[in-house]
C-alpha cells in the first residue's frame, strides 16, 4: 500500500516535471519568437540619405585590393565573415561608389550603424577614419576595436567629386570573431548624425548608464549582504552583479591591456559566472533545501566548461564558446524552470522570477543565435540589456520580500504584544487568586489554632475540673464543631460528597458520648449549580443541625443519613416533636431552629422538608430537577 | 507486649495550651505502655527537649508559637536514636496534616476525642493503623487523579496508586468507615487497611506534593 502510494507520487512528480519543463520551454520559445519576429527594423531609410545594400568587397587589405586583378564581388549587406581558422586576423575591403547628387544636402556624411571589428576609412583615397590617417605607423599595432560602436563622420566638401567618388572600407577582426559591415549610409549630416547618436544610446550609451546603475545596485546589494550575512542570496546576487559589470565592460571598452584573447575568456566566463551565480540566488530565494549533490554537480560542470574553454586554441575559439554558451544557456534555463516547479511556496514572488528569467533568457538565446547561428536572423542585438533589467527586477523583488517580512515581523510582534498583554493579565489574575486563596489559607490557620486551640483548650481544663456545667461544654463542642465547618467550607471542596464525610468525622464523638448509631448510606450527591463555598457551608450546616436536634431533642437509638443525585435525606427514630411547638421555639436554643433551616435552605433554592412523628423525624433537603 | 509493659516507651509532648497538653499527658501516662517524659510549648524548647530526653515518640502539635510542628518533625527525622512524630490535630486541618504526614510524621490523632483513648490511638498507630479523614482521602485522590493526565517525569511528585487503592480513597472521602468499605468492596476490614497503611507508605516520599496540588489547581502544569 505504501509502495504503491511512494510509486503513484514518484509518478506525479515526474508528471509534474515534465509539464513544467514543457512550460519553460514553450515560454522560452514563444518570448524568443515575439523577439525574433518584432517588426525592428534594425536600417530603416532615412530621408535625403542613400542606404547602400549592396557593395562590392574584397579578402584583404585596402593596400592589397588596390593592386590591379584584385577580386571584388558585389555582397549584400549587412554583411558577416565567419571567425577564420588561420592564425592572427582577418580582414576585408569594401568599396562603394557614389555621385554628389546621390546627397540631397549641403553637407555630406557617412554613418556605418555597426561594423566590426577595426575600421579603416577613405573617400578618394584620403583616410577618413581617426584611427587611419597614418596606418603605416600603427600597422603592426593590434587596432582598435570599434565593434561596440557606430561610426559616423561628415565629408569635407572639397574632398568630394561630382562624380564617382569611393568609399574604401577596411575591416579586420580576430580570427575567432567575425567581420560585421551593415548597410552603409550617405547623405543628409544632420539626419545621419541623429541616427548615429541615438545607434550610440541604443548600445554604448545605455550600458554606460546601465553599468554605472548596477555598480549602485551592487553596492546596495553589498549593503544587504553585510546586514544578513546569514541570508547568502543578497551574496549570491551580488556575485551575479559583479560578473554582469565585468560583462557590460566588454561593451564599454572592448580594449584592454590583456590580449584579446584572455580578455574575451574573461568575459565569456562572467556570463557563465553571472549564470551560476543566480542558479545558486535561486535556489536560496525558492528556499529549496541544500542539496549537496546538486551543487557539486553543477559546479563542476562550470567549473570544466570554463577551465576547457581556457585550454581551446585560438582558432577554434569560437566553436568553443559556441558549445560553452550552449551548456550556459542550459543551467540558465535551469533558473526559470526552479522557479516554476517551486512557484507554490511562494506565488507571486516565484512568478515574477519565472517572467523575468524567462525574457532575460529569451534575449540571451537571441544575442546567441545572432553571435553563433546566424546574424540575419536575429540582426538587433539585445542582449546588453539583460543585466539591468534582470538586477532592477531582483531588487525590487528582494526589496518586496523585505517589506513582507517586516509586516510579518510587526503583526507578529503585535501577536506577542497582545500575547504578553494576555499572558500578564493571566498572572495579575492568578496572583490575586493566588492572594486570595494565601489570605483564605491564613484565616483557616488562625481559626485553628488560636480559636480552635483555645475552645479545645478550654474544654481540656473543664475535662480536668471534673465538675463543668454540661451546657457549656456542649456549647463549646457545637462551637468548635461549627469552627470546623467552617473551615471545610473556606477550603472549598468541590463536592458535598466529602464534606459530609468530614461532617461525619466531627459529629462521631457526639454520637459515642450519646451511645447513638449513625447509619451511613451516601448513593452519589447532588452536584449542582449550588456548589459553591457558602452553598455548601449552608447545607452542610443544615444537616448538622439536623442530627445535633435528633442527638440532643429525640433519645433517637439510630440516625440515618441517605443521600441520591437529588436528595439529602436525616432519619432518626425518636420521639418526634411537635412542629407547631418547635416553630415557636425558632431563636431560642443553641441552634438555628426548623425556621432556620427551611430559611437558609431557600436561599440557596433547595426545598426542605421536615415531617414529624412520634416514631421519629425525617428531615429532607430536595434539589429542584 | 509484657515488654512493652517493663520499659513503657517514651513520649515527648509538643503543645503549646497548657490544658491540653495536662489532659494528653494524663492520657499517656494512663496507658501502660506509655510514658509521658516531658512537655514543651514551642519549637525551641522542643528541639531541646529531644536531644534531652531522647524520647520514642514526640507527640506534635502543628500550630506552634515560634515555628511550625513540622520544624520538629523534620529535626527529628536526623536524629540518631529511633524515633517518630504523631501528629496532633483538631480538625479541618487536613492540608496542613499532609505536609506533616510528607515530612515523615508516622501518622495522626485527634487530640479533642475525649471519647477516644489518646494512647490507644497511639498505640494502633504504631501497630500501622493510622486514620484518614475524608478530606485527606480526597486529597490525596485528587493529587493520583491528576498524575493520571500529567507527563510520566513527574511521577516521583504523585504517588503512584492502583485502581483498588483510588477506590478505597474515594469511599474514605465520603465517609465510610473501614468496616463499610470493607462490606460495599466485598473484602476484608484487615485488606482495606493493608492498602490505607500501602497508600501511606506511597505518600511518605521525599516529593514537593503542595506545589504538584497547587500548580494542578492553577493549571500550570
Amino acid at each position: 500500500m505504501i509502495l504503491k502510494h511512494q510509486t503513484s507520487s514518484r509518478k506525479y512528480a515526474i508528471r509534474h516535471s515534465v509539464i513544467c519543463s514543457l512550460i519553460v520551454l514553450f515560454c522560452a520559445s514563444v518570448l524568443s519568437a515575439l523577439v525574433l519576429v518584432l517588426p525592428l527594423n534594425a536600417y530603416p531609410e532615412y530621408s535625403n540619405s542613400k542606404k547602400f545594400s549592396t557593395i562590392s568587397m574584397c579578402l584583404g587589405t585596402m593596400v592589397e585590393c588596390q593592386i590591379d586583378g584584385a577580386e571584388f564581388q558585389d555582397v549584400s549587406l549587412p554583411v558577416y565573415l565567419p571567425p577564420v581558422r588561420q592564425a592572427g586576423t582577418h580582414v576585408a575591403t569594401f568599396q562603394l561608389e557614389f555621385d554628389r547628387a546621390d546627397i540631397d544636402s549641403d553637407v555630406a556624411a557617412i554613418f556605418l550603424p555597426r561594423f566590426a571589428d577595426g575600421l579603416r576609412l577613405e573617400l578618394n583615397g584620403d583616410p577618413i577614419s581617426p584611427n587611419t590617417d597614418n596606418f603605416e605607423r600603427y600597422k603592426d599595432k593590434p587596432f582598435t576595436r570599434l565593434w561596440h560602436l557606430p561610426f559616423y563622420t561628415t565629408f569635407t566638401e572639397r574632398r568630394l567629386k561630382e562624380t564617382g567618388n569611393t568609399i574604401s572600407i577596411e575591416l579586420e577582426a580576430y580570427n575567432f570573431t567575425q567581420i560585421t559591415l551593415s548597410p552603409v549610409y550617405i547623405g543628409d549630416a544632420f539626419r545621419l548624425r541623429i541616427a548615429n547618436q541615438f545607434r550610440f544610446v541604443a548600445r554604448n550609451g545605455y550600458i554606460r548608464v546601465a553599468f554605472a546603475l548596477q555598480v549602485g545596485i551592487g553596492g546596495f546589494l553589498l549593503l544587504l549582504w553585510l546586514a544578513r550575512r546569514e541570508d547568502t542570496e543578497y551574496g549570491w546576487a551580488l556575485a551575479a552583479n559583479l560578473a554582469a559589470c565585468l560583462t557590460c565592460w566588454h561593451y564599454i571598452l572592448p580594449n584592454t591591456p590583456f590580449s584579446a584573447h584572455a580578455w574575451t575568456l574573461i568575459w565569456n566566463i562572467a556570463i557563465q559566472v553571472y549564470i551560476y551565480a543566480l542558479y545558486r540566488y535561486s535556489r536560496k530565494v525558492i528556499k529549496l533545501p541544500s542539496s549537496r549533490v546538486t551543487i557539486v554537480w553543477v559546479t563542476a560542470f562550470c567549473l570544466l566548461s570554463s577551465l576547457t574553454l581556457c585550454f581551446i586554441p585560438v582558432q577554434q575559439l569560437a566553436v568553443g564558446l559556441t558549445y560553452y554558451h550552449i551548456g550556459n544557456g542550459l543551467l540558465a534555463l535551469s533558473v526559470p524552470y526552479l522557479f516554476l516547479v517551486n512557484l507554490r511556496s511562494n506565488p507571486y514572488i516565484n512568478a515574477a522570477h519565472f517572467m523575468i528569467f524567462i525574457m532575460a533568457f529569451s534575449f540571451l538565446a537571441r544575442d546567441f543565435i545572432y553571435i553563433y547561428v546566424d546574424p540575419d536572423r536575429a540582426i538587433f542585438q539585445m542582449g546588453q540589456f539583460v543585466p539591468l533589467l534582470v538586477f532592477t527586477i531582483i531588487t525590487g523583488l528582494l526589496l518586496t520580500r523585505l517589506a513582507i517580512s517586516l509586516n510579518q515581523a510587526e503583526s507578529l510582534q503585535q501577536t506577542m504584544k497582545q500575547t504578553i498583554e494576555d499572558k500578564s493579565a493571566e498572572i495579575v489574575a492568578k496572583e490575586n487568586q493566588l492572594a486570595v486563596t494565601r489570605e483564605r489559607h491564613r484565616i483557616m490557620l488562625d481559626l485553628h489554632d488560636g480559636v480552635g486551640g483555645q475552645l479545645v483548650n478550654t474544654l481540656a481544663y473543664m475535662r480536668g475540673k471534673k465538675r463543668s456545667d454540661p451546657v457549656v461544654k456542649s456549647s463549646m463542642e457545637a462551637a468548635l464543631r461549627d469552627m470546623a465547618l467552617i473551615i471545610d467550607s473556606l477550603e472549598g471542596y468541590e463536592d458535598l460528597s466529602t464534606l459530609l464525610g468530614s461532617l461525619r468525622s466531627r459529629i462521631e464523638p457526639l454520637l459515642d458520648e450519646n451511645q447513638i448509631r449513625l447509619l451511613w448510606h451516601l448513593n452519589g450527591t447532588p452536584n449542582i449549580e449550588t456548589n459553591q463555598r457558602s452553598n455548601n457551608l449552608s447545607i452542610i450546616r443544615i444537616i448538622q443541625e439536623a442530627i445535633t436536634n435528633a442527638v440532643k431533642h429525640s433519645k433517637a437509638e439510630t440516625i440515618t443519613v441517605s443521600s441520591d443525585d437529588r436528595s439529602i435525606t436525616i432519619i432518626d427514630d425518636g420521639k418526634g416533636f411537635d412542629l407547631q411547638k418547635a416553630r415557636q421555639k425558632t431563636g431560642t436554643n443553641s441552634g438555628m431552629g426548623l425556621e432556620g433551616m427551611k430559611h437558609r435552605a431557600q436561599e440557596i433554592g433547595i426545598d426542605c422538608h421536615i415531617r414529624s412523628t412520634p416514631s421519629g423525624t425525617q428531615v429532607q433537603l430536595l434539589w429542584p430537577t | 507486649m509484657s515488654k512493652e509493659t517493663s520499659t513503657p516507651h517514651t513520649v515527648l509532648i509538643v503543645e503549646d495550651r497548657i490544658y491540653t497538653a495536662k489532659t494528653l499527658r494524663a492520657d499517656i501516662d494512663a496507658h501502660p505502655a506509655l510514658k509521658a517524659i516531658a512537655m514543651a510549648h514551642n519549637v525551641a524548647d522542643a528541639l531541646q527537649a529531644i536531644q534531652q530526653h531522647r524520647p520514642r515518640f514526640v507527640l506534635v502539635d502543628l500550630g506552634l508559637p515560634g515555628g511550625s510542628g513540622i520544624d520538629v518533625i523534620d529535626a527529628v527525622q536526623t536524629v540518631s536514636w529511633r524515633c517518630e512524630c504523631v501528629v496532633i490535630s483538631i480538625f479541618g486541618d487536613e492540608n496542613r496534616v499532609l505536609e506533616a504526614l510528607r515530612a515523615g510524621a508516622k501518622g495522626y490523632i485527634l487530640k479533642n476525642d475525649p471519647h477516644r483513648n489518646i494512647g490507644k490511638q497511639i498505640m494502633d498507630l504504631i501497630d500501622g493503623g493510622s486514620p484518614m479523614s475524608p478530606k485527606i482521602a480526597r486529597l490525596l485522590l485528587k493529587i493520583a487523579q491528576s498524575g493520571v493526565n500529567s507527563h510520566p517525569q513527574n511521577d516521583n511528585d504523585i504517588p503512584n496508586l492502583t485502581g483498588r487503592e483510588m477506590d478505597v480513597l474515594q469511599q474514605l472521602s465520603y465517609g465510610f468507615k473501614r468496616k463499610e468499605i470493607a462490606e460495599r468492596l466485598s473484602v476484608s476490614v484487615g485488606t482495606i487497611s493493608t492498602h490505607i497503611n500501602s497508600i501511606y507508605g506511597k505518600l511518605n516520599v521525599n516529593s514537593n506534593i503542595e506545589a504538584v496540588i497547587f500548580a494542578k489547581s492553577k493549571k500550570l502544569l
